[in-house]
């Protein structure tokens, strides 16, 4: 067994410990194995000495209480594998809060809202409660599996949600260094959809307001209706097609690209700085009041402003090519 | 040997082989193993033990481009080793006790 697999193994059994004493033990192996390594042992040996791993978590465990600096019952990892929550009555509400793990949204025929997840045993923490109509999902990971081994054992697991098709409540999507998800509805009052270092996707959907944040991240959009949305990278582009918002879109990156396709709105704002802004918005050019600059780079756009147009297009970046074109 | 007296009289030899220097899991293993059959993952609740109870405090210090954890007796611990020894004498009493006993019933049988 190599030296990963069996702290793994080891973590795994200890799980209910305190995270501070788990780490201590893992740090007395893994010395352990160093020293034997370097007194010519191979991994393999280091840790064939050991024993089995049930029987060092349970001569552990059987000891821990005298010398525990917290109570092991605090801890209440998820051990159950329920994989399914579902919500008891209708929701207007609905909140997801993620770590390290994709979230998808998807419609579904059922008239409940439910969340589909597998806890990974002594590895995922879920709390599910529904309150007033407000369906709350929050999962978190063992912080020793963050700190230590991040990128493995964590598999492509994502926390999916299905919605009834008539939903017309609230919904937020928060995770990190995973994406997020959301396709298909079409009575939405608020979506918000948040993660770091990877993309955002939403598509086909109607929702009064929108908003999508990430940091390095990509942001997709495609067919969006509503009244706002409002997308926020850094180090990352923004790609929107068929996006008809009526009263804002404003889109805001540095060091990324913003494309656009079709577009629509009363005020549009794209501003970037290092990266192009390119692509189509529908509508005739004459009704808007154009605001743009870059430096460094072509303009196609003027800047004009009459006192009877009512809709706005601010556009700007440095460094960079804007490049917009209006399609009818 | 029986489990209980062996787990008594381990912390004991963890603590002589401290006695003589801090040193660290997988030296004070190899030590142990000179005298008494032990293995490491034994020997972690017994550091654990005697650190909880005061007998050792620890430390860690750098080898070979990592940390390393070593283990470093207290007055306590030297107390506690004082105690061991100062037992053996009565041990030593009970022993002779049983041997004595043992070896009259034995020499009975054969007369």
């Amino acid at each position: 067994m190599k030296k990963n697999d069996f702290l793994t193994k080891l973590v795994r059994a200890l799980i209910e410990l305190n995270e501070d004493d788990i780490l201590q033990i893992t740090e007395y192996y893994t010395e352990l194995i160093n020293d034997g390594v370097e007194q010519g042992l191979t991994e393999d040996e280091a840790i064939e000495k050991f024993g089995l791993v049930e029987d060092i978590a349970a001569r552990i465990k059987e000891d821990y209480g005298k010398f525990a600096k917290a109570d092991m019952t605090k801890k209440t990892w998820e051990s159950s594998y329920e994989s399914a929550y579902e919500a008891a009555g209708p929701v207007h509400t609905i909140r997801i809060k993620a770590e390290c793990t994709p979230v998808i949204v998807r419609p579904s025929s059922s008239k409940t809202a439910r969340v589909i997840y597998s806890p990974r045993e002594g590895m995922d923490r879920i709390s599910f409660h529904e309150d007033g109509g407000v369906l709350t999902f929050e999962h978190s990971i063992n912080k020793f599996y963050l700190w230590r081994f991040i990128g493995i054992n964590i598999r492509e697991q994502p926390i999916t949600v299905e919605i009834p098709v008539d939903f017309d409540g609230e919904i937020t999507l928060i995770t990190s260094n995973a994406y997020v998800t959301a396709k298909d509805m079409n009575h939405l009052k608020s979506l918000r959809m948040e993660s770091s270092n990877s993309s955002l996707t939403a598509e086909n959907l109607t929702s009064l307001s929108t908003k999508l944040k990430s940091s390095n991240g990509k942001l997709n959009m495609h067919r969006l209706k509503g009244r706002t949305l409002d997308a926020t990278t850094s180090n990352a582009r923004i790609g929107a097609d068929g996006c008809v918002m009526d009263e804002s879109i404003t889109f805001t990156t540095s060091n990324g690209k913003i494309e656009i396709e079709d577009i629509a709105s009363k005020n549009i704002e794209l501003v970037s700085s290092n990266g192009a802004i390119k692509g189509t918005i529908s509508g005739d050019m004459r009704e808007y009041a154009i605001y743009s600059k870059t430096s460094n780079a072509s303009n196609n756009l003027p800047n004009m402003d009459y006192p009877d147009e009512d809709k706005t297009l601010k556009v700007k970046t440095s460094n960079a090519k804007i490049d917009i074109k209006f399609v009818r | 040997m029986d489990i209980q007296r062996k787990k008594g009289v381990l912390d004991v030899c963890v603590l002589s082989v401290l006695k003589k220097g801090p040193s660290y899991g997988y030296e004070i293993n190899g030590k142990i193993s000179e005298c008494i059959e032990i293995s490491e993952s034994t020997l972690y609740p017994i550091l654990k033990r005697l650190e909880a109870s005061d007998c050792l405090t620890t430390y860690q210090q750098e080898h070979n481009g990592r940390m390393r954890r070593y283990y470093s007796i207290t007055e306590a611990g030297i107390a506690k080793i004082d105690d061991f020894l100062n037992e053996w004498d009565e041990i030593k009493k009970i022993y002779s006790f049983v041997e004595k006993n043992s070896a009259e019933v034995t020499r009975n049988e054969k007369e």
